[in-house]
């Protein structure tokens, strides 16, 4: 089934996952920020894909070949407009895997990353087509909760955004709107920020407001709040653009150490991040995948020039 | 303009690398030349191309290091400075091998000369490594991994060369049929020859990313 623009577009979801407005100053809708390479290759469709170096499949859709794929992309296309923003995108996400996108400034990647929990509903010109499948479930049908979706799939961003409230209440606030009964609550806020690594440092403040911790503290903060509400899946869209390099540090740890629990996709512009703290590696231009499979391989020994030039740093 | 002194970098690295294989080419031309009486070169001067050698070896090592940290490469320019530090450290162990055949040529020629088949040999596998040597210097500055894999090839030769010599003295029991002196120069070339064929594996390695025992 294709997917239709949902008309009940925001709620308390968007908020929960600290999406209080929408940024206009969005990379993706620079359509006319495109790089321009020397011998350009025709970008071959990638479902058939399989790396060539390690004889393993690339974690496209059509492969069927690796284990517990919790996300299924096939034939994606999404416009803003007349932009046409992702063209023809088919991938699969394993499970308990962090999967990185990296790609140049308006190349889609974020936008990708916002199909999956369908946060480009809120934009009025969107229009897609194709299916997503979270555990063989087609996201985008018109029977999907679109708050049960979000609640499945949470979302950190670029800047930390705690709500105007303390501490244990951002934490609390998910699983008590979710109707979770107040005595398992501070267990649950407990929980998370152990879960977020934050809890050394804020569990004699709990009632201090939010705003009171550093910067690399409220990201914690708000991956937190993320894992309040118990999702499946978290994204998250370039999460240390902000952060010196040792909050960066401690958040590329605790990035590794969920996905023990929960599949992580991450859209980064930082290379060496997208090496040190991925399993697989999706690079993308143009709105087009160009090119995905293991990390190790995608940053040793790209098969398509395009991904070579990007990640070198050599554009034509 | 960043990305324009890293390109520079990698540049001047893979030109360091070049330089020492035509010096080592030199080394060894001189090393021969002295041994068959051609034109004998002074052992001051051979050690002055080895020292030089060294110097470019640990200068492609600190450009190495300096590429790493500042420029973090990934896919093929990390095999590049990889690679170009492996074939650096081959160059010198080779000629390290070369200088230490030069030493021979004292004493050797000599005897040599009063044994027509340890001559002829002589002449033989150094006729070989000599067009290999041109051949992988050759292959690392054109890139060519098809004229590498040739060159590797052609170290069996050399190796079927000492294995001969080898296996006739253990059988005839005999060190004088092949002076001890020569044996040890075939020895040294033998070693050659190994260096040369990692070079062409390395070569291999930095333009198809695949990792393959050419020795």
């Amino acid at each position: 089934m294709n997917a239709t623009k949902s008309e009940n577009a925001f709620s308390f979801a968007d908020t929960l996952n600290g999406e209080n407005e929408f940024d206009s100053d969005e990379d993706d809708f620079e359509s006319e920020n495109e790089i321009e390479f020397e011998n350009e290759i025709e970008f071959e469709n990638e479902t058939e894909f399989e790396n060539e170096n390690s004889g393993e499949p690339a974690p496209s859709f059509s492969t069927g070949k690796v284990k517990k794929k919790i996300i299924e992309v096939k034939d994606l296309d999404l416009w803003y407009g007349n932009n046409h923003a992702l063209k023809n995108i088919s991938i699969g996400i394993p499970k308990n895997k962090v999967f990185a996108f990296i790609g140049p400034s308006g190349c889609g990647k974020s936008t990708f990353l916002r199909t999956m929990n369908r946060m480009n509903d809120m934009i009025s010109n969107c229009r897609i087509e194709g299916e997503i499948y979270i555990d063989n479930e087609n996201i985008y049908a018109k029977e999907t909760d679109v708050n049960d979706l979000r609640k499945r799939v949470g979302m950190v961003f670029q800047k930390a955004n705690p709500f105007p409230m303390s501490i244990y209440d951002n934490v609390a606030y998910g699983p008590r709107i979710h109707g979770v009964s107040k005595k398992k609550i501070p267990g649950i806020v407990e929980e998370s920020l152990k879960g977020a690594a934050l809890w050394k440092e804020v569990k004699d403040r709990l009632k201090d407001s939010a705003f009171s911790l550093s910067g690399g503290q409220q990201q914690r903060l708000c991956i937190a709040r993320t894992l309040a509400v118990k999702p499946e899946i978290i994204l998250f869209d370039e999460p240390c653009s902000a952060l010196d390099p040792i909050s960066t540090r401690k958040i590329e740890e605790l990035i590794t150490k969920l996905k023990k629990e929960y599949t992580i996709i991450i859209v980064t512009h930082n290379m060496q991040q997208a090496a040190r703290i991925s399993d697989y590696t999706a690079f993308f231009l143009s709105g087009e995948l160009v090119e995905t499979g293991k990390t190790v391989h995608i940053f040793e020994n790209p098969q398509d020039e395009r991904t070579e030039g990007y990640i070198t740093g050599r554009f034509g | 303009m960043m990305r324009k002194s890293y390109n520079k970098e990698l540049k001047e690295m893979r030109d360091e690398v070049i330089q020492m294989g035509d010096l080592v080419l030199k080394i060894f031309n001189h090393s021969s030349d002295t041994f068959f009486d051609k034109e004998p070169v002074s052992a001051e001067k051979l050690e002055k191309m080895v020292k030089k050698l060294e110097t470019i070896e640990k200068g492609i090592e600190k450009m190495a290091a300096s590429i790493i940290t500042l420029q973090q490469p990934v896919a093929k320019d990390t095999r590049e400075i990889i690679c170009a530090v492996r074939i650096a450290m081959s160059w010198l162990k080779i000629g390290s091998h070369i200088a230490d055949i030069y030493e021979y040529s004292d004493t050797c020629p000599e005897k040599i000369k009063n044994n027509p088949r340890e001559r002829d040999v002589l002449k033989t596998i150094k006729a070989i490594t000599h067009e290999m040597l041109i051949d992988a210097a050759d292959a690392y500055k054109s890139r060519d991994t098809d004229k590498a894999s040739i060159v590797a090839k052609k170290d069996d030769e050399v190796d079927l060369i000492f294995e001969e010599i080898r296996r006739d003295i253990i059988k005839e029991n005999d060190t004088t049929s092949f002076s001890l002196c020569s044996l040890m120069i075939v020895g040294h070339i033998e070693r050659i020859g190994d260096h040369i064929a990692n070079i062409c594996e390395d070569i291999i390695y930095l333009e198809r990313y695949e990792i393959v025992r050419l020795n």
